[in-house]
């Protein structure tokens, strides 16, 4: 693996402004993604992993404060960089798969259209050998019959299809980092195994780094390197796929590896989280994770506590790791 | 543009059998029709010297008021004037201020609506007041105070009905491309690098347009309606220009001793109004996602 940091995130803060008040999404989040490594970003619906991925690529909403001391991707920082140079990285250098297939390929257009388009944009590259390009990614994605299926409408492909040609448009122009958020939440279970498989490969061929977000932590064990827990828009826990899944820290992680089904556990043996998130628009002082903890004591009601190292590269946000109770 | 764009999927099936082409033209038939009637009415306004031994403003004065005939087929009028050669005449007026007048609004109302629709906010707000201001004057009354104010004539005429229509297209096409303008593959297309002019151009216009299309060709109905209204006032194209409107007001004095010299008029305003109300249903059948149109 590469030492050097390909996007290095310090202290990122996203607040939305609504009716109820501002929603603190994401809070003093630190993250690090070296060249080609797969880094998991895990957590329960709502825990600020899309806000943090949206953040990555500049496409909050208006209504959202991102804060950070730096966003640094490339060695630039993306918090500085004008619209135009907004644009010119995303798409190329840095590139994003939707959770949707159904919904992420613009209807109007055939699907041949729009892998040319991406290219033309970035790369510049004449009509003809645009359209070569798009031919030879259709089929690196595994679209038989490609000539054809160029010309076809999103509405004519499959699902499984669909995710494939928009894998092969986030991958069209060599993007040294692929944001996937939840790339196979919406397709069948025989459809996911297949893209997982194929992000995986056509990633390391590329070398581009990943950042994937999900739910499913089968996933994170076939898919990942790292992994980062995320709980009410915070990280709660982070390092090596093999230490997370066999020595799990933080007493979210430990809860969200037991409520795992596995093939031969008794029906209704399934182990469930106590209690709800916390709202986000009023947070608690302390660890946001308290109110449903097993091992909570006095000091997680009044103070957050800091990710400390547990292990090298193995950092965990809580009170019964590294910290000596101050 | 989705028009366009939805042509090829249904095309890409081409085949050079005619009976293909037959199929796909019945199963659109409103639409097929609609098309039909306005080429014919076209070819008529258009090609009216050359069917017509007649001009329309010579009389006749052996002939006033006649019934059809063989001479004249829709009879004559109460100066003497051939009736049929007046009609095809008119329509030259008819489609002109139809098209003039839609096509301006559109000119005018698709950029308004796809700003403000796709930029929310004040601009949103500032336009759409602007837009309900000049709803609020009733469409005829607001034409009738243009053409007041500017003067008379069919160009007057197109800028007061195209005024009337741009809040109407403006409206609803930023309806529509409030609902286009989140959705996943707009987004998709900003996380792939496209910048604004893009988007707005490329991706959410064309997804956006259908409704707009539509209404469009149902206002080239009214406008045809508006123009011979504004004409049998008075207020519209300046005699001898012949134009149905003002047919009919210089008739209906005759109607019950000639019905003829107003009869033909109204069905030609009719068939019109017909005309581009079906091609306005046969786009809406086209462009609906869930119809069997596609």
């Amino acid at each position: 693996m590469i030492a050097e940091a390909l996007l290095e995130v310090r202290n990122l803060s996203v607040r939305f402004a609504t009716e109820r008040g501002q929603v603190q999404a994401v809070t003093g989040l630190n993250l690090t993604v070296r060249s080609g490594e797969t880094l998991g970003l895990v957590g329960e619906s709502g825990c600020g992993k899309s806000t943090t991925a949206m953040a990555l690529m500049r496409l909050l909403p208006r209504t959202a404060r991102v804060r950070a001391a730096s966003l640094r991707f490339e060695g630039r920082d993306l918090l500085t960089l004008n619209p135009r140079e907004l644009q010119g990285l995303r798409g190329n250098r840095m590139a994003m798969i939707f959770q949707n297939p159904m919904t992420s390929l613009d209807p109007s257009f055939t699907i041949g259209a729009q892998i040319v388009d991406v290219l033309r944009e970035h790369r510049n590259l004449p009509a003809g050998a645009a359209r070569e390009a798009a031919l030879d990614l259709l089929r690196r994605v595994g679209i038989a019959a490609a000539e054809q299926r160029f010309r076809a409408h999103p509405h004519q492909l499959s699902g499984g299809q669909r995710q494939r040609v928009v894998i092969a448009i986030a991958l069209a122009c060599d993007p040294s980092l692929l944001i996937a958020d939840e790339p196979t939440t919406a397709l069948d279970v025989t459809i996911q195994a297949q893209i997982l498989t194929l992000l995986r490969d056509i990633g390391a061929e590329r070398h581009a780094a990943m950042v994937l977000i999900t739910h499913d932590l089968g996933v994170v064990a076939r898919m990942c390197d790292r992994v980062a827990v995320m709980y009410a828009g915070r990280l709660v826990e982070e390092g090596p796929v093999r230490a997370i899944f066999a020595e799990p820290r933080h007493p979210y992680t430990i809860a969200l590896l037991r409520s795992i089904p596995s093939g031969g556990q008794a029906r209704g043996a399934l182990e469930v989280i106590e209690g709800t998130v916390p709202d986000l628009v009023n947070p608690p002082p302390g660890c946001p994770f308290a109110p449903r903890c097993h091992h909570r004591m006095a000091i997680c009601d009044t103070r957050m506590p800091e990710p400390r190292e547990a292990a090298p590269g193995h950092r965990a946000a809580c009170f019964l790791h590294g910290h000596d109770h101050e | 543009m989705a028009v366009l764009a939805a042509l090829p999927s249904t095309s890409r099936r081409r085949s050079p059998r005619p009976r293909r082409v037959g199929a796909w033209l019945w199963r659109r038939r409103t639409l097929s029709a609609g098309v039909a009637l306005i080429a014919l009415m076209t070819i008529l306004a258009l090609a009216a010297p050359l069917l017509t031994p007649y001009s329309y403003h010579t009389m006749y004065y052996d002939a006033i008021l006649a019934g059809p005939s063989r001479q004249h087929i829709f009879g004559t009028d109460g100066l003497g004037r051939d009736v049929y050669t007046r009609v095809i005449y008119s329509y030259q007026v008819s489609l002109r201020v139809a098209a003039g007048s839609v096509g301006l609004s559109l000119l005018m109302g698709v950029p308004l609506g796809l700003l403000a629709g796709y930029w929310g906010g004040w601009v949103d707000a500032a336009l759409m007041r602007a837009v309900d201001l000049l709803l609020a004057f009733p469409a005829i009354l607001l034409a009738i105070s243009l053409i007041a104010i500017l003067g008379q004539g069919l160009g007057v005429m197109v800028v007061a009905i195209a005024v009337v229509y741009v809040p109407i297209l403006a409206r609803v096409l930023r309806g529509s491309v409030l609902a286009v303008r989140n959705s996943a593959y707009v987004e998709g297309a900003r996380a792939r690098g496209a910048g604004h002019g893009r988007l707005m151009l490329r991706h959410v216009l064309p997804n956006s347009i259908g409704p707009t299309v539509v209404q469009a060709a149902l206002l080239m109905a009214f406008a045809i309606q508006i123009e011979a209204g504004l004409s049998f006032l008075g207020l519209g194209v300046q005699p001898p220009t012949p134009s149905l409107g003002y047919m009919l007001q210089e008739n209906h004095g005759y109607i019950d001793q000639s019905p003829w010299s107003t009869l033909f008029p109204c069905l030609a305003i009719a068939l019109a109004v017909l005309a581009f109300n079906l091609l306005g249903s046969g786009l809406r059948d086209l462009l609906d996602p869930r119809g069997s149109g596609r």
